[in-house]
């Protein structure tokens, strides 16, 4: 009886026929591969183009003088309400920020930041800060109580 | 002036050890000041973990890491050289991807301070800036709920160094500074784009280096004033599209899974989003390489085998995830949490999927092309793939696959009204998708133009050979 077997050491054999070894692929298989190859490339060049042309754009939109203008405003405004807390409120205390308004008491505790300590309860607190809209100053204006 | 000391003060502690981890190259110019930046990250880790302030840890972990930098060095220079790059093909890549990722930084002369650059990354850069107890009793202040406290130190951490730099608070110098990190990461995937097509025709490499470039540029434009005003989410999105690229695109190498490590560490300890993608990459990286034994070689191999490899990959997965999990260890550990899965949802679950879905499609149009693109590629040109010593495309998609399920899964499952939740932050989430879709095309594009031009060599080669042989014959 014949073994017919293949030893696990053996590597496995190639599947392409013996007289297509080492040759060019053919003619139409060539043709298929260039045309995908030139496909990709395209699809890469299509998608590229608009994303690099977008990227320009946004960088001279974020440069425009009505974004550096607003962008200025922001930051002149966070200065003023920062300035006007550290003013009015004592450095190292603890207060109740009092507000409802979720942005307004946002804007208290990040301008008091490192100066004072805000607390959820108000029996923890010293003063009581709130802020209120109003014109004059920076249009944000803070006013500080004592905690009762 | 004042953001090139503050750059230096990040930057030239993180210049050995990134050189030790990722060698000299294109590479090292970009990933130095994420290497410095996750050196502030994991002090900032031991401030809140152990006590003492930024700057004490910054200088130990300084010292600590440019020692251990330095004795590698030392042993790579005694030992045989290995490859370098071509110092004019290395000069080509850094000038051509610096100049992309640094156009988009002249949209910082805005001076843009974003909401949430305000709210999280900059009041997170004061809690850390005031010293342990600061940071602790901040991060656990209610009070402070509304920045997030359990998100990762790097960028705060890297602008409480600007802070420390110049000896006080400025916001704008933070944002500077985070801004200069997104181009550094975008730089990083310019620069392993160029490399993949390395040692190939002239005319791959110089596509591979414009397409490195487009990639930083197009990054940016993703990103719109997010790039420039203090956010995040480039900056993770960014590293872990690098991280891929060099652990899970370029052939396997020592450097490349080191440089993996970094990138990797960087987008954990950056966002949360980017440490659920970092761990996956991670494992998928363990799994490459650490990969199955030929089946003909490893015999009868039993289940105790095929469970002791995948214990193997995972604890590899694992210990390179150590840098992104300390943080959220230590924040677990100290009950520092978030908002978004705390309470009740306002909708049911089933609701929110419809939304979820179509927000984040609109911010995928390219990602039927990229499948496209991906099933002609891989039928026609994987075996090119394959002969370049690169990854299979598909763990690239495994990697963005899991990322979307991961935020589509944070949408439903989240307790934020989900329209208000959709519109305030979709656009920023998708970057990471977004970027990785252009990285796939450049990749098979760079596949197709180098695979072409092997191809020309080849069969030139060959006709040069027959021509050799014929003559040979008639000679004879």
């Amino acid at each position: 009886m014949t073994d017919t077997r293949v030893s696990r050491a053996e590597p496995r054999r190639s599947r392409t026929p013996r007289h297509a070894r080492g040759r060019p692929p053919t003619a139409s298989g060539g043709r298929a591969r260039l045309v995908v190859r030139a496909g990709v490339t395209v699809a890469a060049v299509a998608a590229f183009v608009p994303g690099v042309v977008h990227s320009f754009d946004e960088t001279a939109a974020v440069r425009r003088p009505f974004f550096v203008a607003g962008a200025l405003d922001a930051s002149r405004q966070a200065a003023c309400v920062q300035a006007t807390a550290h003013r009015t409120i004592p450095r190292g205390s603890r207060i109740f920020i009092s507000n409802t308004n979720g942005n307004y008491s946002q804007l208290v505790a990040e301008a008091v930041t490192l100066w004072a300590v805000p607390t959820s309860r108000a029996s923890d607190a010293r003063w009581n800060v709130s802020m209120y809209y109003g014109p004059g100053g920076c249009w944000l204006h803070l006013r500080v109580v004592p905690e009762r | 002036m004042a953001v090139l000391g503050a750059f230096a003060l990040l930057a030239l502690p993180a210049l050995l050890p990134t050189a030790a981890l990722v060698g000299l190259g294109p590479t090292t110019v970009f990933a130095v000041p994420l290497g410095g930046a996750l050196l502030a990250a994991l002090a900032a880790v031991g401030e809140l973990a152990v006590g003492g302030s930024l700057l004490t840890w910054f200088v130990v972990l300084a010292i600590v890491v440019n020692v251990a930098a330095a004795v590698g060095l030392w042993r790579r220079w005694r030992g045989p050289r290995t490859h370098r790059a071509r110092p004019g093909w290395a000069a080509a890549t850094i000038a051509v991807v610096a100049a992309a990722a640094a156009e988009p930084l002249l949209g910082l002369k805005a001076q843009m301070v974003g909401f949430d650059a305000t709210a999280i990354w900059m009041q997170h850069a004061l809690f850390i800036y005031g010293g342990h107890h600061t940071l602790l009793a901040d991060l656990k202040n209610p009070v402070y709920g509304f920045t997030n406290p359990d998100y990762p130190p790097l960028v705060p951490a890297s602008s409480a160094l600007t802070f420390i730099s110049t000896g006080h608070v400025d916001f704008p110098l933070g944002v500077d500074m985070t801004a200069i990190l997104n181009a550094s990461a975008l730089g990083v995937i310019g620069c392993g784009i160029a490399a993949s097509v390395a040692g190939k025709s002239a005319a791959a490499r110089w596509l591979g280096i414009v397409l490195g470039a487009s990639v930083c540029l197009i990054g940016f434009g993703i990103a719109g004033m997010y790039g420039v005003n203090g956010y995040a989410d480039l900056l993770w999105a960014a590293s872990a599209v690098a991280a891929i690229v060099f652990g899970l695109v370029l052939a396997r190498s020592p450097r490349h899974l080191a440089a993996t490590w970094m990138f990797a560490s960087v987008a954990g300890l950056t966002k949360n989003e980017g440490l659920t993608t970092a761990v996956v990459i991670l494992v998928l990286v363990a799994i490459r390489y650490l990969p199955s034994p030929a089946r003909r070689l490893s015999g009868h191999r039993g289940v105790q085998g095929w469970a002791r490899l995948w214990a193997q990959r995972l604890g590899a997965a694992l210990v390179l995830a150590v840098p992104g999990l300390s943080w959220a260890g230590v924040a677990k550990l100290d009950g520092i949490g978030n908002s978004f899965f705390s309470g009740s949802r306002p909708e049911p679950v089933l609701q929110r999927v419809g939304p979820t879905v179509s927000g984040l499609w609109a911010h995928l149009h390219l990602l039927p092309l990229a499948g496209v693109v991906l099933v002609a590629g891989g039928l026609v040109l994987a075996k090119a793939r394959r002969t370049a010593g690169w990854g299979n495309a598909l763990w690239l998609w495994a990697v963005l696959g899991a990322s979307l399920a991961a935020l589509a899964a944070s949408y439903v499952f989240g307790s934020l009204a989900i329209a208000w939740w959709l519109y305030t932050s979709v656009e920023r989430t998708t970057i990471f998708a977004q970027v990785v879709i252009y990285c796939e095309l450049a990749l098979w594009a760079l596949v197709a133009v180098s695979n072409g031009t092997a191809v020309a060599a080849d069969r030139q080669r060959r006709g040069q050979l027959i021509r050799r042989r014929t003559k040979a014959r008639a000679a004879a």
